[in-house]
């Protein structure tokens, strides 16, 4: 390290950070120093690219597989799946990115469910706006959010069956908004719908590594790879030093600010080693359940899709419904599908259908004897998000009436959603939650904790643009 | 609950082995030919290319190299006259054949003959989703 003291030790380099690290250095002196703890390595894409074509490459084992890093007891065969190394899962993600709904964060004050969130979408707006550029989202002009500006690029392709859905629904059945690149933009090229996007072959999608962002070259910035964090030393309101270990040697570094943008599991790891005293830290881990939807269809071929996830339908997301069962938004998703019946090779449609959850204090993250090595324990989604999949059986035949449908088959829920949610959720006050809505720790002054480990509820709407957002906005309140 | 497929797939293998003696199942044919076959049953009504079905079988097998246990699977599925709807791995044999054919570049027309063009791989020929709207320009549409 060059200084035995940094006005901001950020851990780790996915979104979460990277977001809070671009505003934070757009506000701070030019003589600020800042140390960034990443716990692995830069695995560039071509790199990674090689590796899927069947190619050799000496970084293969750079970074450790996730399922490696914590003790995993789930009660329900679960994954939590994410991808270790600079970038964090911006290079695992599939890029999509619809905005929350106002009411997304008013679940108690409009449907008693859970409890509201300390940020309304109003203020959260501006911050929406200013990621979507920063990842050059494709979009659609006409949305069931409301937005103060057009998305930067144009939005995706529409196949035959989304336009009808589309004519019969208006804003509530859009191209889905996404990281996926409609055409090439700032070094990215365009999305040619190859349906592989954790590792996108085309490099069309957003990650950090393609962000053009540049916090991690700013000369202001030092970064030490191999470095992961597991503690902080915490006195009074004030966490003091981040304790971390790099080639199996235990170091210290005093920082002025810490902000912790791991993910939830190792979030959550840290401060339970710290001593943290509040009690909801490592709470209410959680994410959405998805399912597949096939829809089968009399004379009509579902082509011409130009990416993964062709468009969102909203028709089974808002409602007084939510009083008592969860939201559903719609994914018309381009996972390979094909009939094979002579002549109706296509005619299908597949949805995934993604169901909201919410926090319950049983699911939660523990520390081991190891305190690199977190525990998770996660007993399955709640009768909530249960709910909602009958209510959703029983209604999308309905919806789906304007297609000549033949029939509709739900597969199996699957395991994961390949987000992770909750554990030091955002609140009003310290009795409700661990961080405030500028994602600070209610103890701990000086403390942030990124990422969506902060969501207050578990809207159906993928997580990433709005952990983005809260990042952008932590660091433009904080300084 | 035990899915109809799942269920056929036990089912009939379990019965397959008790109804022939062990050299029986193991003479009837190589695994090779018994997935080509597998191939050209489902597909009976379509002009395929024999010989890339077969080269499509040995890049196929090559690919997932079937262990003991699986030879016998595939064994029992010919014994047992299966076909897609009563197997997953037989449905992804057949389909996969299909992804990897020039069948939906030419817009699933059911008389021109299915020739094979290589093991189908998002990562060594990107951009060639059968779906897409770079096979189907004229059907895609715009969002708004």
């Amino acid at each position: 390290m060059k200084y035995d003291k940094y006005d901001l030790v950020i851990i780790g380099t996915g979104f979460a950070s990277s977001f809070f690290l671009q505003k934070y250095l757009s506000k701070a002196s030019t003589t600020t120093k800042v140390l960034v703890l990443e716990r692995g390595y830069l695995f560039p894409h071509a790199d990674r690219l090689k590796i899927a074509r069947g190619e050799s490459s000496e970084d293969k084992n750079i970074n450790v597989a996730s399922e490696h890093t914590f003790v995993n007891t789930n009660d329900v065969a679960k994954k939590w799946i994410f991808t270790t190394g600079f970038g964090g899962s911006s290079n695992c993600w599939w890029g999509c990115t619809p905005r929350f709904l106002p009411s997304d964060f008013k679940m108690r004050s409009l449907y008693g469910i859970a409890s509201d969130w300390p940020v309304t979408y109003e203020e959260l707006e501006p911050y929406y706006m200013e990621a979507e550029e920063i990842m050059s989202i494709s979009g659609p002009q006409d949305t069931p959010f409301p937005r103060s500006k057009p998305y930067p690029l144009p939005p995706h392709m529409f196949t035959g069956v989304d336009t009808i859905l589309n004519a019969k629904y208006g804003n509530q059945y859009i191209s889905q908004p996404t990281a996926r690149a409609r055409k090439a933009v700032k070094g990215r090229n365009g999305c040619c719908a190859s349906i592989a996007c954790n590792l996108c072959p085309v490099n069309a999608k957003f990650t950090i590594e393609n962000s053009g962002m540049q916090v991690y070259d700013d000369p202001r910035v030092e970064v030490i790879y191999g470095a992961q964090a597991f503690s902080l030393t915490l006195e009074g309101n004030t966490a003091k030093e981040v304790h971390f270990i790099k080639d199996d040697k235990e170091q210290i570094i005093p920082g002025n600010i810490i902000a912790l943008g791991a993910n939830p599991i190792f979030n959550a790891n840290i401060l339970l080693n710290s001593g943290d005293t509040n009690p909801l830290t490592g709470k209410g881990l959680g994410e959405q359940l998805g399912l597949q939807a096939l829809v089968y269809l009399e004379n009509m071929r579902n082509t011409g899709g130009s990416t993964w996830v062709n468009a969102n339908g909203y028709m089974l997301y808002d409602g007084t419904h939510r009083k008592d069962k969860a939201a559903c938004l719609i994914e018309a998703n381009n996972a390979p599908y094909i009939r094979l019946e002579k002549g109706k090779w296509l005619n299908i449609a597949s949805y995934r259908m993604i169901f909201e959850d919410l926090p319950f204090d049983h699911n939660s993250i523990m520390t081991t004897d190891n305190k690199l090595k977190p525990e998770v324990k996660f007993s399955g989604p709640s009768d909530y998000t249960m709910k909602g999949i009958e209510y959703m059986k029983q209604k999308l035949p309905g919806i789906l009436s304007v297609l000549p449908v033949e029939k509709i088959e739900y597969l199996e829920p699957f395991p994961d959603e390949g987000h992770i949610l909750g554990a030091s959720r955002m609140s009003s006050n310290p009795h409700e939650g661990v961080v405030d809505k500028n994602l600070i720790h209610h103890n701990y002054r000086n403390l942030f904790v990124l990422g969506s480990g902060a969501f207050t509820t578990y809207t159906p709407s993928n997580p990433t643009l709005t952990l983005s957002a809260l990042s952008l906005m932590a660091a433009d309140r904080s300084f | 609950m035990l899915k109809r497929r799942k269920f056929l797939e036990l089912a009939g293998i379990g019965g397959a082995f008790l109804l022939l003696p062990v050299s029986i199942f193991f003479a009837v044919k190589s695994l090779e030919d018994i997935a080509v076959d597998l191939i050209v049953k489902e597909f009976h009504y379509l002009r395929l290319d024999h010989e890339g079905v077969k080269k499509y079988v040995r890049d196929y097998l090559q690919k997932d190299k079937p262990g003991i246990a699986a030879g016998l699977k595939w064994r029992s599925y010919y014994v047992l006259n299966f076909n897609s709807s009563d197997s997953d791995n037989i449905k992804f044999l057949v389909t996969y054949y299909l992804l990897s054919s020039d069948f939906f570049i030419n817009k699933m027309d059911e008389t021109k003959e299915v020739k094979y063009m290589g093991i189908n791989h998002q990562y060594t020929a990107p951009c060639s989703s059968h779906f897409s709207f770079m096979i189907f320009p004229e059907e895609a549409q715009k969002a708004t």
